[in-house]
């Protein structure tokens, strides 16, 4: 992690142990039904102020809260063409991949990169603090990741360009 | 394979199982780079073996120097009038009794002829100490490339379209490496690139296409690359598809790294942790629920970087000391 | 052709053993090679980006290179048991068919691949993934094996054209019985058969040992497998076949000489007994093991059996033989025989037993071979890569970005339809672009908004099902 990132990170974490305090709550609407409220948002008193943690104008989270469930939503840093680009195909590759996250959303919250839809069965049968420590954890290598591809392209071009001039020769 | 092949390997096996089994009858459809279209097929009497090219730049290539090219390669098998759907016709006699692989090299390699045209002609040009008028080959529905002599030097220009948005972004930065990687080496040729706009060379260059998804590649050939002129203009002609084919092969890569990031850091501790907790934990269901209020102010002191913007839209709530302890730090 | 370039689609067959790959419209694949991979010993396992700063990802050979390459790459197999198995091989080795054997860019031509009966939907989504993403193919196709091997068998002048019917797929490793109906697999009723090439070339192989001592033993399998292809065939009966041989040995049993490879002294055997001994094993397997006892007959009429009432006369009428090990002179015939046999006994029996009272409708069994059985799948594909219909039916990457975002399954297994509304608009829509030269991205965009659509909604996590909704994207 790099120091830059610790205030951030850190505020994130503490933000969702608060907010992942959810219970198991049926829907007021339909007998027999429960669904994640932060989604249908059927109810005002069942719905929480969500809150936003921004680090740079394109580096920011937002956390919704619920009774029973929470939405946490991360826009990652682009900083330019190339990052839009990586950032877009990284997080389609994880989507197409959903399942195995659990807890990841299969479409973002507009104007966000990448959502996670926690609900009170995933805390169930989950321990809070592991989920924390893995959305934090993924936060961290997502930039790492993003920032690591960009690396190896540029590389790639590099040696894929001295490979053609050099055959020049 | 980092550099692309030249010839076409398809051909080269239909023309030597031609000689293999004269009896079979043959007529395959198939494609090379640049939308190319090829068709290989007995006649009637299977006395020859018919291979056509369907090419939209033939007639631009036969006009610079192709005609006389591919009669010196291919002398009398060049058909007089090409087969109907088809740009070009040569007819491997089934007689043949020379040496078969060579043959079906040299005819696998009839397009990469048939390109190489006016580049080689181009370059007797400048050994000739000549110039030329600008050459410019239509050779997809959207690209073009050109030809130019200057002093001693040959210049190529590729106009290439891009037709996925996500592909322009790659092609910067391989362009942009050609550009880099130029100044650490010698001899070799010149590059330059643009978006958007073409270069000064083709200014008064008619029908120049430009837009977002165009970028145009300038070469400048200097005399040191003319002594090999095939292999010159080999490499030059592969420039599109070579260009095309890496941007594809960087993007199956990072396809294999995010798998393995995958496989490494993310799904291991999560999958592996979050299963071992479905297995050993026995937390009841959460009772109670709490509402958070943050306090701005206590963050921003923390640190400066940290702003937390708060909707106050909601009046009640419950303010859990411990809790706000937790998120204070 | 591809409406936009006029160039044929590429199919490209990807087997566990071989893939078969070419362009529609053609009667042969163009290339036949082994499904291998030669890979730089593994380093590329164990890496995350940050490790590896290079091209080693470019350094590797597929197919017959791939085997000849294998002292000094890592060997690898990419699909098992017809499923692929590790995507980054896959990846790499649709890289180097496209580039380096068939020398096409994939954003001009149509692509179909095939795919096992039963294949998980995620299999087909990364399939799609890898070809849209990638490659930036304008259009793929991903058809079932089976159902394209049913519609090879449209070349036999038997066929009645039709997508209904049973499907023997008999390769090297093993066989299938796979019933289709209207195009759709019958998944719940497919059975394997442990019997297939390699088995029947072991058999023979196990004959000759005991009987002609003088082959030596390196090229004992290279003398079973050519006796196999070039010698084998399907007798009607095994008892009167063997008094045959017996009686006229001079005209049945063949004597080869030939030359050892390496020594080059010269050597000869007969080919005797195992010429309808070796293809017996689909039909008594007893004979050469005691694992698997069920006759292939009887494995067809059980499958057919244990599929839905209405659609079991379909099925015997249309019985389709696909791969290699159904090339045998006769097979067809035996098996139709074998199958009508049981099926007879069955309706005699039910007649019987109604005490004459109810006369059954006179069944078709009808065994159908032609003469591209052995790459039945990848002509069944040229053949529909080379239809008009094609190019309407297929998902486009405008259709996969959108549904990826709601749905894990993005073509469904159904061979020809109708093309949906959203296709046909699609299609009509891409036409009218076509005609107009200069389309630049901003048009397109605009079109694009214009564009009426269904798009499936949120989906309900409870219930599961989806809501349609028409909305205007």
């Amino acid at each position: 992690m790099s120091l830059a990132q610790v205030p951030y990170l850190t505020c994130i974490k503490n933000t969702l142990n608060a907010a992942l305090c959810v219970q198991n709550f049926g829907s007021q609407i339909v007998e027999r039904h429960n669904k994640p409220e932060v989604e249908i948002k059927t109810s005002k008193e069942l719905v929480l102020t969500p809150v936003t943690i921004c680090r740079t104008k394109s580096e920011k989270v937002l956390i919704e809260t619920s009774i029973n469930s929470v939405r946490l939503s991360v826009c990652i840093k682009k900083s330019d063409e190339v990052d839009i680009i990586l950032a877009k195909k990284f997080v389609r590759f994880l989507v197409q991949r959903a399942e195995r996250f659990v807890i990841l959303r299969r479409k973002p919250v507009e104007g966000y990169d990448i959502s996670f839809l926690i609900t009170n069965f995933h805390t169930d049968n989950m321990f809070k603090h592991k989920l924390i420590d893995f959305i934090i954890q993924f936060l961290e290598d997502i930039d790492k990741e993003i920032s690591d591809l960009k690396l190896t392209l540029n590389a790639r071009g590099r040696i894929v360009a001295t490979e053609y001039l050099q055959a020049f020769k | 394979m980092i550099l692309l092949e030249t010839g076409n390997r398809i051909l080269y096996e239909e023309v030597l199982s031609f000689f293999e089994n004269q009896a079979k009858k043959v007529d395959t459809v198939f494609a090379d780079f640049d939308g190319c279209k090829f068709n290989v097929k007995t006649n009637e009497d299977k006395s020859k073996l018919l291979v056509s090219i369907s090419f939209k730049a033939t007639a631009d290539l036969l006009k610079h120097g192709g005609s006389n090219l591919i009669k010196t390669i291919y002398g009398a098998m060049v058909q007089g009038s090409a087969e109907p759907g088809y740009d070009m016709t040569l007819a491997v006699p089934a007689t043949f009794n020379g040496n078969k692989t060579e043959l079906a090299t040299s005819i696998s390699l009839f397009k990469r002829n048939l390109v190489s045209a006016p580049f080689l002609m181009a370059f007797s040009a400048i050994e000739a100490k000549k110039t030329i008028d600008i050459i410019s080959v239509d050779y997809r529905s959207e690209e073009t490339f050109y030809i130019k002599t200057q002093g001693d030097n040959v210049i190529v220009v590729f106009d290439i379209h891009f037709k996925d948005a996500d592909d322009i972004i790659l092609s910067k930065i391989f362009l942009q490496s050609f550009v880099d990687a130029r100044k650490t080496l010698n001899n070799t040729p010149a590059i330059t690139f643009s978006q958007k706009d073409p270069p000064l060379e083709l200014k008064g260059v008619r029908g120049v296409r430009t837009g977002a998804a165009h970028g145009f590649v300038s070469f400048v050939l200097f005399p040191a690359h003319l002594k090999k002129p095939q292999e010159t203009a080999d490499l030059i002609q592969t420039f599109r598809d070579y260009l095309h084919y890496h941007i594809k092969c960087a993007k199956g890569y990072m396809h294999t790294s995010m798998r393995n990031r995958l496989m490494l850091s993310n799904v291991l501790s999560l999958v592996n942790s979050l299963n071992r907790i479905k297995i050993f934990s026995h937390t009841p269901p959460n009772q109670s629920c709490f509402s958070i209020a943050i306090p701005p102010k206590t963050i921003q002191k923390k640190s400066n970087l940290l702003l937390v913007h708060i909707n106050n839209k909601q009046k009640n709530k419950i303010i859990s000391q411990p809790l706000l302890n937790s998120l204070i730090g | 052709m591809n409406p936009v370039s006029g160039l044929p689609a590429v199919i490209i067959d990807n087997g566990t053993g071989y893939t078969k790959m070419g362009f529609a419209g053609n009667n042969d694949p163009n290339f036949i090679i082994p499904t291998a991979i030669a890979t730089q010993t593994s380093k590329g396992k164990q890496t995350a980006a940050s490790q590896k700063k290079g091209v080693e990802d470019l350094d590797f050979f597929i197919g017959d290179e791939a085997i000849a390459n294998s002292k000094t790459y890592d060997l690898n197999y990419p699909i098992r048991h017809g499923q692929i198995d590790n995507w980054t091989f896959m990846e790499q080795y649709w890289e180097q068919c496209i580039f380096k054997y068939l020398r096409c860019e994939p954003e001009d031509h149509y692509f179909l691949l095939t795919e096992p009966p039963l294949n998980a939907p995620e299999n087909r989504e990364f399939t799609a993934e890898i070809m849209f993403e990638t490659f930036n193919v304008p259009g793929l196709y991903i058809a079932v094996q089976a159902v394209l091997a049913l519609a090879a068998s449209w070349t036999s002048k038997n066929a009645t054209e039709n997508l209904t019917g049973t499907v023997i797929d008999s390769g090297d490793g093993v066989t299938h019985v796979i019933p289709v109906a209207e195009g759709y697999v019958i998944g719940s009723s497919i059975k394997h058969i442990p019997i297939a090439g390699k088995d029947i070339t072991g058999f023979i192989q196990q004959i000759m040992r005991e009987r002609e001592p003088g082959i030596p033993p390196s090229e004992a399998f290279e003398i079973a497998k050519r006796t196999k292809e070039q010698h084998c065939y399907v007798s009607p009966d095994i008892v009167k076949e063997f008094q045959k041989y017996d009686q006229q040995p001079e005209t049945w049993i063949k004597t080869v000489q030939q030359l050892e490879a390496v020594t080059k002294k010269p050597f000869s055997y007969d080919v005797g007994y195992e010429r309808f001994l070796g293809p017996e094993v689909f039909f008594n397997p007893e004979i050469a093991n005691s694992d698997f006892l069920t006759p292939l007959p009887k494995v067809v009429d059980d499958t057919i059996q244990s599929c839905p009432i209405d659609c079991r006369r379909g099925l015997y009428k249309n019985i389709v033989l696909s791969g290699g090990s159904t090339m045998f002179k006769d097979f067809g015939k035996r098996l139709q025989r074998d199958i009508k046999r049981s099926v007879d006994y069955r309706i005699k029996r039910s007649e019987e037993l109604s005490g004459g009272k109810y006369k059954a409708v006179p069944l078709t069994v009808q065994v159908i071979s032609h003469n591209m059985q052995r790459y039945a799948v990848w002509f069944g594909g040229s053949m529909l890569g080379s239809t008009p219909e094609f190019y309407n039916i297929q998902c486009c990457i405008w259709w996969y970005e959108l549904k990826s975002l709601f749905l894990p399954n993005i073509n469904n297994p159904q061979f020809i339809s109708t093309p949906t509304t959203t296709f046909v608009k699609y299609i009509n829509h891409q036409k009218t672009q076509n005609t107009n030269v200069t389309t630049n991205k901003k048009k397109d965009q605009k079109q694009y908004n214009s564009l009426e659509i269904y798009k499936l909604s949120y989906i309900d996590s409870n219930h599961g099902w989806l809501k349609r909704k028409k909305i205007k994207i």
